[in-house]
């Protein structure tokens, strides 16, 4: 095979392979949603919401967040990783993760919570 | 945009993967390892996906670029050792920087015949697996015994064996060692490394003038023979938790017939380029991880649905695509500087590289390694008989694993 020949084609590799990146990215890309929107048929559903933190407290495995956009709700991020951010009362926050339930209450357990100011 | 960040991450993937692939006995997983401890720090700023997308793309161009040491300093890594002695052949003849070509065809090629096909082999992976998982080790010996009746003698035949065993042994012992740092570097650069610099060196062979041109020319039919071989034995190795490039590619070498040197060395440069891709097509079907990169990207991303999955492809697409530019310019400035030096004062200095990289890595047991190894190694030249069959220091203890 020519090295030209490889050139195009390895072109070509790359090409596809930034099409599917922009395609496929647009899908993992979850909307901002609000406190308000999140109801019963959102459960296991991935969501991203900003907002002011209410209430921060810390145990063993787990920090317990409230966020409040003016309705409140809970956030629990377990700290299976280092978590190197530190949270306060009053940080703005984008916190994205999954929507469940806990005792018929809904509740987000974060993946990622993000300081915004 | 998210899109902005993948595409930062596998530049920034790309780049990692040039100084993993370049230099000996710095391995993906040592990064993708040091990215898992750091990625509380990183997640504050990016998404999981992203950090996922940096260890493909460091991992992909990793297997194009590894291509280089091997060939050119014959200081291989693990999935590289059967190809320093084809690939130093070259080097040897001039024809260093066709011998890398030939192995980005091979790992470009696979990598787009595996993603083509893996479409239609994903749903039969559970299966396939739970069928063939009980007799892997079985599969292992029978190649063996195969790969040691085909020498030619009966004396080859003997000696064969006692390659196998000698290096075998000492692979049991080498990765059972406790508490021993990069215990592969040492083993393969003595066996494969050192040895065959060291048998240059006694028949005082000098470097000819590297050039870079386009006279290799390698038959269609034996092209496709080693990339299919390639495809199907490097994502067999995927399945398999143990069963590694070079252990696969035993098998390929056995079942693809006579290819020829050219052709050989496009199977071994597909090989463990086809390995890491379809090993995520083996995360997405199982959610496992069969090697270091990928326990690390499951580590951080948890699980792969989907569209996970196609942006990992994307991902070794774009990876495969910008890794061969590299490679073949990097070759080319190799090539160039190589025809500056002396041989003997190059192979000196590989091999007094390598050793204070051993030391480095794993002290002065993995010298002792080295030194042994190096022995074992120069056996099978000695002894008249293919060196292939030294890969009994990784085949052996596989097949004890899957066998016992």
């Amino acid at each position: 095979m020519k090295e030209k020949t490889l050139l195009k084609i390895a072109l070509i590799c790359s090409v596809v392979g930034i099409a599917l990146l922009y395609i496929f990215s647009e899908g993992i890309e979850i909307d901002e949603s609000t406190i308000e929107n999140i109801n019963k048929g959102n459960i296991g559903e991935s969501v991203k919401i900003k907002g002011v933190l209410s209430r921060v407290s810390s145990a063993d495995n787990a920090v317990f967040l409230e966020i409040t956009q003016p309705q409140t709700l809970s956030v629990i991020l377990f700290k299976e990783r280092d978590i190197n951010i530190t949270l306060e009362e009053g940080d703005y926050v984008e916190i994205i993760g999954k929507i469940e339930e806990y005792e018929g209450k809904r509740e987000v357990i974060a993946d990622r919570v993000r300081v915004i100011s | 945009m998210l899109f902005f960040e993948l595409l930062v991450a596998i530049l920034a993937g790309c780049f990692i993967g040039i100084i993993t692939g370049l230099t000996p006995g710095v391995h993906v997983n040592l990064v993708a390892v040091l990215l898992v401890s750091l990625s509380g720090f990183f997640l504050g700023f990016t998404s999981p996906i992203v950090l996922g997308t940096f260890i493909v793309a460091l991992a992909v161009t990793h297997t194009f670029l590894d291509a280089i040491p091997s060939i050119f300093l014959g200081a291989p890594d693990a999935d590289m050792a059967l190809n320093v002695l084809p690939g130093h052949r070259m080097l040897l003849q001039g024809m260093g920087y066709e011998a890398v070509k030939l192995t980005v065809i091979g790992s470009l090629m696979a990598l787009i015949f595996t993603i083509i096909f893996m479409p239609f082999v994903l749903p039969f992976l559970p299966m396939v697996y739970s069928f063939l998982q009980p007799y892997i080790g079985y599969i292992l010996i029978l190649v063996v015994i195969y790969m040691l009746l085909k020498e030619s003698s009966l004396n080859g035949k003997f000696f064969g064996f006692v390659v196998f065993m000698l290096s075998g042994i000492l692979g049991l012992i080498v990765l059972n060692w406790q508490n021993l740092g990069q215990p592969l570097f040492p083993l393969l650069s003595g066996i494969f490394g050192i040895s065959s610099l060291l048998l240059s060196l006694s028949e005082n062979v000098a470097l000819p003038k590297q050039r870079v041109t386009e006279i290799v020319k390698v038959e269609k039919n034996k092209a496709f023979r080693a990339i299919a071989g390639a495809v199907f034995f490097g994502s067999l190795a995927a399945l398999f938790p143990g069963l590694g490039s070079a252990q696969a590619a035993i098998i390929a070498m056995q079942v693809v017939g006579e290819i020829g040197m050219y052709a050989f060395i496009i199977l071994i440069g597909g090989m463990n380029t086809v390995n890491f891709t379809f090993s995520l097509a083996t995360l997405y079907s199982l959610q496992k991880a069969r090697n270091g990169a990928i326990v690390a990207v499951l580590e951080i991303i948890k699980s792969v649905d989907m569209n996970g999955l196609l942006i990992f492809i994307g991902t070794a697409l774009l990876a495969g695509g910008i890794a061969t530019f590299l490679t073949l310019g990097i070759s080319r400035v190799f090539a160039n500087l190589i025809n500056r030096v002396n041989y003997k004062a190059l192979a000196l200095s590989v091999i007094a590289f390598i050793t204070v990289l051993t030391i480095y890595f794993s002290g002065f047991t993995g010298l002792l390694i080295l030194i042994t190894s190096t022995a074992v190694g120069l056996v099978a030249p000695l002894a008249g008989v293919k060196r292939s069959n030294a890969m009994g220091c990784l085949l052996l203890p596989v097949i004890l694993f899957f066998v016992l």
